[in-house]
């Protein structure tokens, strides 16, 4: 999904912060958990819309954020990674040759994934300055238009403001279309400091009861374990079900019990693991001590780099022969930056940032 | 005139298999012999490998490659050419989320809509799926009790048609556990060959074999491998199905475009079991023969039983299951499913559930302790001599 690492590599990098996904380490509890449960046989197969404590889990944290109502049985389906929730999603619900509404900027792999189930992708750019333009949005609907797709929060930092969204779900529901809302930045933290627009779209016409949500574990260091999750009315949910069983059969184990663990943040700071805040802080200092002109993205997941004169390919090299892998920012939906996730530590963010400066100076 | 490709699954035969077993779930003592999960664990020299993963940090790592760890290819191809002869490198592996994925991610990158593909009966019902989502059409090629559920290749020939773009080769199969006999297994290839057919060799059942078994990767054969795509995985050989590992491998090409469709449909496999199956394919594999020696006991167990009660079978030469023809019962499998289930407390599947026609059989599974499966196979005797 990321630009080939083999284009740009002239030898192995000493630090890898490359990819389209984020790659936050895992807090020691968690790991402490997983291990526990591998010890206890969590090798077999699980039941295949995922372990009930998870799906229950799941269901009350977007209650308690005020993202919906869901019935863990029926309702809630632990997928293999957002990814491929998003994948069953766009599969059952659009028809061949539908189009999928897309509310940009977006990564390219949505492009392509809308491409790959048959269906033709339709992206609503936003206004200058980043923001959500339901007008755009209220254009490209038509009579084909069969699926609206939403990324809440947007890696890329788009705003979408309450008025804006409100547009979005009376097209929705004019056009009758079902909507797809990414909010994978957002988590399912029990300290719900939830976007607000992420809790208005529960009860603003349009979304209510026609939206699929789909979320992940990355942001609570569990991007690598390929645990993720999907919450959406029973008629919308039950092919998704059916093809995930046909699919993959069940989400990983180990990975499931390591997301209830996860899903504690409260314990986590007690184990003294660096926050999602320190790590922003960490990096935000280190770029702006090496006069990096960068943005943090919405979710807090990336570092936008700008290249400055550098096309982004040769940003990338020169980066890569100082020792840092990044990754072309169009990989998360911000072409012409280049995006270095956060890495184990706020000491290796710091030099990473000021490679990267090396790097590009004239 | 072509149709679009259906968008939902067909799961009735699915759900047939789920609601039996979400109805033994409300009865007490049920002895399960029906589904594919072996009870045994996975061996501990594996899950220790996983663990020194979770604890380094290593499994935190997503990896830049959807195609999965180099590690983890490079093994997967060391195994296919030192055990199957299958010339196989690693730039042509790909590491899935289980070999279910694999199988739909490379069924997905070789058809196109109306392409038919030749697929044995009775067979899981998830090929089915992958095809006819791809847009493919499916051709059923009939197998028997006869001989041991093998695939007769003038059967597989007299099918071809010009649309015919794959073979799917299931050996030892699911649910039948029969194998394909190697020579049949070379007039296939030469059958392939002819007619300039792509196969799809799934051989995840490969390392259980009874008796005088044999098997034979087609991918091996001259002039075989560009244009086989061998599926195979973790769960059944390594008891290691929670998981959810598996693997394709085949011409440099298609796998490039299975790593395609294998970012877009669910990125790269989780670190933590890719660890886990280095250490499956690098360790030792003494445990495996235990594990064989085990099954091969109950295998023996639920054979006498099924002779002694008047049912006959394919001999199940391959994998954990028997598929027993219930006919001399008096009543369709999935009548005499049920009335196991609620009289004797036992599961096993009707035959339907692999095709619809496959009424009077039923797929055993020998998943439970030996104890166990004396004690089921005692219970299904007194049901049905009472």
């Amino acid at each position: 999904m990321s630009t080939s690492l083999a284009d740009h590599t002239t030898r192995a990098p000493a630090l890898d912060l490359a990819g389209d996904e984020p790659r936050l380490p895992t807090a020691e509890h968690t790991r402490e958990v997983a291990r526990r449960a591998l010890d206890e046989g969590a090798t077999h197969y699980t039941e295949r819309a995922g372990i009930p404590a998870l799906r229950r889990l799941v269901a009350d944290r977007l209650y308690q954020q005020g993202r919906g109502e869901f019935k863990p049985d029926g309702e809630v389906l632990i997928t293999s990674g957002d990814q491929e929730a998003l994948f069953l999603a766009l599969q059952v619900l659009t028809e061949h040759g539908d189009e999928v509404l897309i509310v940009g900027p977006t990564p390219m792999a949505d492009v392509a994934l809308v491409r790959m189930v048959g269906a033709a992708a339709r992206i609503a750019e936003p206004a200058p300055g980043l923001i959500l333009d339901a007008d755009a949005v209220a254009a490209l609907a038509g009579s084909r238009t069969r699926l609206l797709l939403l990324r809440l929060p947007s890696s890329v930092g788009l705003t979408a403001g309450l008025e804006a969204l409100a547009h979005v779900g009376r097209v929705a529901a004019d056009r009758d279309l079902t909507v797809v809302l990414v909010e994978s930045g957002a988590g399912l933290s029990d300290d719900p400091q939830t976007p607000t627009a992420l809790t208005a779209l529960t009860t603003m016409p349009g979304f209510a009861g026609r939206t699929v949500r789909i979320g992940g574990f990355a942001e609570a260091g569990l991007g690598a374990w390929r645990v993720g999750w999907a919450a959406a009315p029973a008629a919308l949910m039950a092919p998704m079900r059916g093809l995930k069983q046909e699919l993959s059969i069940c989400s990983p184990a180990v990975s499931q019990h390591a997301a209830l663990a996860a899903s504690a943040p409260a314990e986590a700071a007690a184990a003294g693991d660096p926050s999602p805040a320190a790590r922003e802080l960490a990096v935000r200092r280190a770029a702006a001590a090496a006069a990096l002109n960068h943005t943090l993205d919405a979710s807090g997941l990336f570092l936008l780099i700008d290249p400055g004169p550098h096309p982004v390919d040769g940003a990338l090299n020169a980066a890569h022969r100082n020792g840092v892998t990044l990754a072309d920012g169009a990989t998360v939906g911000a072409p012409g930056w280049l995006c270095m996730t956060l890495a184990a530590d706020p000491e290796t963010l710091g030099e990473a940032a000021r490679r990267v400066a090396e790097a590009l100076a004239p | 005139m072509t149709t679009d490709p259906p968008r939902r699954v067909d799961d009735s035969a699915t759900a047939l298999r789920y609601e039996l077993l979400d109805e033994a779930a409300r009865i007490d003592d049920v002895i399960p012999l029906a589904l594919g999960d072996p009870d045994l664990p996975t061996p501990a020299h594996i899950v220790a490998a996983a663990q020194r993963a979770i604890a380094s940090g290593a499994a935190d790592l997503p990896g830049a490659d959807p195609a999965g760890m180099a590690e983890l290819r490079a093994a997967v191809a060391g195994k296919l050419r030192c055990e199957n002869g299958v010339p196989a490198v690693p730039e042509g592996v790909v590491i899935s989320t289980g070999g279910q994925e694999g199988l739909f991610l490379v069924v997905r990158a070789i058809l196109r809509t109306g392409d038919e593909v030749l697929v044995p009966d009775p067979r899981y019902p998830s090929y089915d799926t992958a095809i006819q989502i791809a847009g493919g059409k499916i051709v059923s090629v009939p197998t028997s009790e006869a001989d041991g559920f093998d695939l007769d290749p003038a059967e597989v020939e007299a099918r071809i048609t010009p649309r015919s773009r794959a073979l799917l080769l299931v050996s030892p199969g699911n649910p039948t556990a029969g194998t394909i006999l190697p020579s049949n297994i070379r007039e296939l290839a030469r059958i392939a060959r002819r007619h300039d057919l792509l196969v799809i060799s799934d051989e995840i059942y490969e390392k259980l074999l009874y008796d005088d078994a044999e098997h034979l990767s087609i991918g091996s054969l001259t002039g075989m491998a560009e244009r086989t795509i061998t599926v195979n995985g973790f769960s059944k050989t390594y008891c290691m199905t929670g998981w959810r590992l598996g693997w394709v491998a085949g011409p440099s090409e298609i796998m490039r475009e299975v790593v395609r469709l294998k970012a877009l449909v669910s990125r790269a496999a989780p670190t933590v079991s890719q660890h886990a199956g280095l250490a499956a394919l690098q360790g030792s594999q003494e445990i495996l023969d235990e594990y064989l020696a085990i099954y091969a006991r109950r295998r023996r167990i639920v054979l006498d039983t099924l002779d002694r009660l008047g049912f006959s079978y394919g001999p199940p030469r391959g994998g954990f299951y028997v598929f027993l023809n219930a006919a001399s019962s008096g009543m369709p499998a999935e009548e005499l499913s049920r009335k196991l289930l609620s009289e004797a407390h036992v599961l096993i599947f009707p035959g339907t559930g692999f095709g619809a026609n496959w009424s009077q059989y039923m797929r055993l599974a020998w998943l439970v302790p030996e104890e166990r499966i004396a004690e089921a196979m005692s219970r299904v005797k007194r049901c049905l001599t009472a």
